[in-house]
C-alpha cells in the first residue's frame, strides 16, 4: 500500500508541476495563503527529504514528521471519517513517536509544533494508554498511535461542519450550533476532500488581504500535490468578494464571511472539522 | 438469613436505618490531606437505561477526601437485582462493590462484583459469576465482550471491565455492562462502575501565530 502511494503521488507531482505554476502566479498576487517564497521552498525540500526517508523501522530519523508538509505512508486511515468524539485534543510537549496500532511500528514523528504554533491534534480513538490522533500530513485521512503518557491534554466543545452540498459551514458549540455561513468551496476540479480532519494552526499573516487569518487544516487538495510553492494544505479562511459564498469556485480551500472567520479564529486548534459531500 | 452478610456490614458500619432501602452515607469526611489539582472520583452501583430507567445508585464523588454510600438493596425493576451496594470516591481513587446481583432475563448471577479506579488506571473484579450457565472469568482483561443468545430474546452483549474515557478525559471502569434484548427497546444494565483520574480543562483559544503557509486558495 505504501508503494502504491509513493508512486500515486509521484506520478501526480509531476502533473502538477506542469499545471500549478500558472495558477500559482495568479493566487500568490491574490490568493488566500500568499507566500514567502524562501521559506516555502526550505520547507518543501525537507518535506521531500522526510517523505523519502519514510518506511524505516522505528529509528526518529528513518520515520518523516509528521506535518502538514509530509507524507506518512504507513499511516493507518481514519476509522470513522464521519465519527464524533468527546472532543479530547492533545499537545505533545516534545517530539513524539507515532505508531501504526499500539505499541506496533514506529510510521512518523509528531513533532511540538506546527507551522510555528503548538501541535494540537484530536482523539478520535483510545486503547489503555494508547492515543489514536488524526495527522497533519498526507496521505488524507492519516491517523496514528501515540503514547498518553506526557501529552498535555484539553476537550474542545468546539467542532466545525462544512456541508459541500449545500456549501454551508455550521460551527457548533457542545453539540450545538452557533453560527452557520454560505461559503466557497472546491471547485469541480478541485474538489475540497471530505473526511474528518481538524483545525491545525492559527495563522496570522502580514499582507491582510485576501484574508487575515488563515486556518488550515490537517487535509490536502486530492488533485493539486503543491499549490502556491506550499504542500497543497487546504484552510479555512477569509475572501474580499462576497460574491463567492454559496459557489464551488476555489482550489480546495473553504472561503468564509468576515463574522464566520472571526468566530473560527477562537476556535481551539484541534477541533475537528467535518468535511462531507 | 439471605442478607446477612449485608445486613451485618451495614449494621457493623452503624448505618442501617431499616426500611426496605436503607441508603446511609457514611464517612464524608473533609480532607486533610491535598488532593491532586484538578481530579475528580466518582462511583455507582448500578444503573439501568432502556423502558425502566434506573439512575445511577447509590452514587458518590470527591475532588477531596473520601466519601461513601450504602444501599442495602435494589431492586426497582424486575430486571435486575442486587443487595449490598458499596461505593466510595476521593479524588484519587474510587471503588464500588455489587454483592449478589442478578439480571434474570439474561440468566446472569454474580455473588460479588466490583470496578476500582486509582490514580487513573481501572480494574474489574467478578466473584463467582455465571451467565447462561457459563462461569466468567473472575479479572477479566478490559474491554472483554461475552456474546450471549438469550432463549426467545436474541443476542444479548456482556462487556465485561469495560474501560472508556469520558469527556472530561477521566477514566471509567464498568465491571459489568450488559445490553438485554428486550423486545421493542433494549435495556442496557451497568453495574459497579467507578470513575477516576485528572479532569481535562477546556481548550486555550489559539494564539495566532504571524505565518506565511500558502494554502488552496
Amino acid at each position: 500500500m505504501a508503494t502504491t502511494n509513493v508512486t500515486r503521488h509521484s506520478r501526480r507531482a509531476v502533473t502538477a508541476a506542469g499545471l500549478v505554476p500558472a495558477v500559482a502566479a495568479v493566487l500568490l498576487l491574490g490568493g488566500c495563503g500568499g507566500s514567502s517564497p524562501s521559506a516555502a521552498a526550505k520547507d518543501g525540500s525537507a518535506a521531500a527529504k522526510d517523505a523519502g526517508a519514510a518506511g524505516g523501522e522505528t529509528g526518529a530519523s528513518d520515520v518523516p514528521e509528521a506535518t502538514t508538509f509530509t507524507t506518512v505512508p504507513g499511516a493507518p486511515e481514519d476509522p470513522a471519517p464521519d465519527g464524533v468524539t468527546d472532543g479530547l485534543v492533545v499537545h505533545p510537549t516534545q517530539p513524539v513517536p507515532v505508531h501504526d496500532r499500539p505499541d506496533g511500528r514506529r510510521v512518523a514523528t509528531l513533532p511540538a509544533e506546527q507551522l510555528g504554533g503548538p501541535t494540537w491534534v484530536p482523539v478520535v480513538e483510545t486503547s489503555g494508554g494508547w492515543r489514536r490522533v488524526l495527522l497533519p500530513s498526507r496521505p488524507n485521512r492519516a491517523s496514528g498511535w501515540i503514547s498518553g503518557a506526557g501529552l498535555r491534554t484539553a476537550h474542545t466543545p468546539y467542532a466545525v461542519r462544512v456541508d459541500l452540498a449545500e456549501r454551508r459551514l455550521t460551527l457548533l458549540k457542545s453539540a450545538r450550533e452557533v453560527g452557520r455561513w454560505k461559503v466557497a468551496i472546491g471547485g469541480a476540479k478541485t474538489p475540497t476532500p471530505s473526511g474528518r480532519t481538524f483545525i491545525m494552526a492559527t495563522l496570522a499573516r502580514k499582507k491582510t488581504s485576501p484574508s487575515p487569518i488563515v486556518l488550515p487544516l490537517g487535509t490536502h487538495s486530492a488533485t493539486l500535490d503543491t499549490f502556491g510553492g506550499g504542500p497543497g494544505t487546504v484552510a479555512l479562511h477569509g475572501w474580499p468578494d462576497a460574491s463567492v459564498f454559496g459557489r464551488a469556485v476555489t482550489h480546495g480551500c473553504v472561503r468564509v464571511p468576515k463574522d464566520a472567520l472571526n468566530a473560527l479564529s477562537r476556535v481551539p486548534l484541534g477541533s475537528l472539522v467535518f468535511i462531507n459531500g | 438469613m439471605r442478607y446477612s452478610h449485608a445486613v451485618g456490614r451495614l449494621t457493623a458500619a452503624g448505618i442501617l436505618t431499616g426500611g426496605l432501602l436503607a441508603p446511609g452515607l457514611a464517612a464524608a469526611a473533609p480532607a486533610l490531606a491535598a488532593a491532586p489539582h484538578g481530579s475528580e472520583g466518582s462511583a455507582y452501583g448500578l444503573t439501568v437505561a432502556g423502558p425502566v430507567a434506573v439512575p445511577p445508585v447509590p452514587a458518590v464523588s470527591s475532588t477531596t477526601g473520601k466519601v461513601s454510600k450504602s444501599l442495602l438493596r435494589e431492586n426497582h425493576t424486575k430486571l435486575v437485582q442486587a443487595s449490598a451496594l458499596d461505593v466510595s470516591a476521593s479524588a484519587a481513587r474510587a471503588r464500588s462493590t455489587v454483592a449478589r446481583v442478578a439480571v434474570p432475563a439474561a440468566k446472569l448471577m454474580a455473588s460479588a462484583v466490583s470496578a476500582k479506579c486509582d490514580g487513573g488506571r481501572g480494574s474489574a473484579h467478578l466473584a463467582r459469576a455465571v451467565i447462561a450457565g457459563k462461569r466468567l472469568d473472575a479479572s477479566p482483561p478490559p474491554n472483554t465482550t461475552v456474546p450471549v443468545d438469550i432463549e426467545g430474546l436474541g443476542r444479548a452483549s456482556l462487556i465485561l471491565n469495560k474501560q472508556e474515557r469520558m469527556a472530561d478525559g477521566r477514566l471509567a471502569v464498568t465491571a459489568m455492562e450488559i445490553q438485554v434484548p428486550l423486545p421493542g427497546k433494549p435495556a442496557t444494565v451497568r453495574i459497579a462502575s467507578a470513575t477516576c483520574g485528572k479532569t481535562v480543562s477546556e481548550a486555550p483559544a489559539p494564539t495566532p501565530v504571524e505565518h506565511d503557509l500558502p494554502v488552496t486558495g
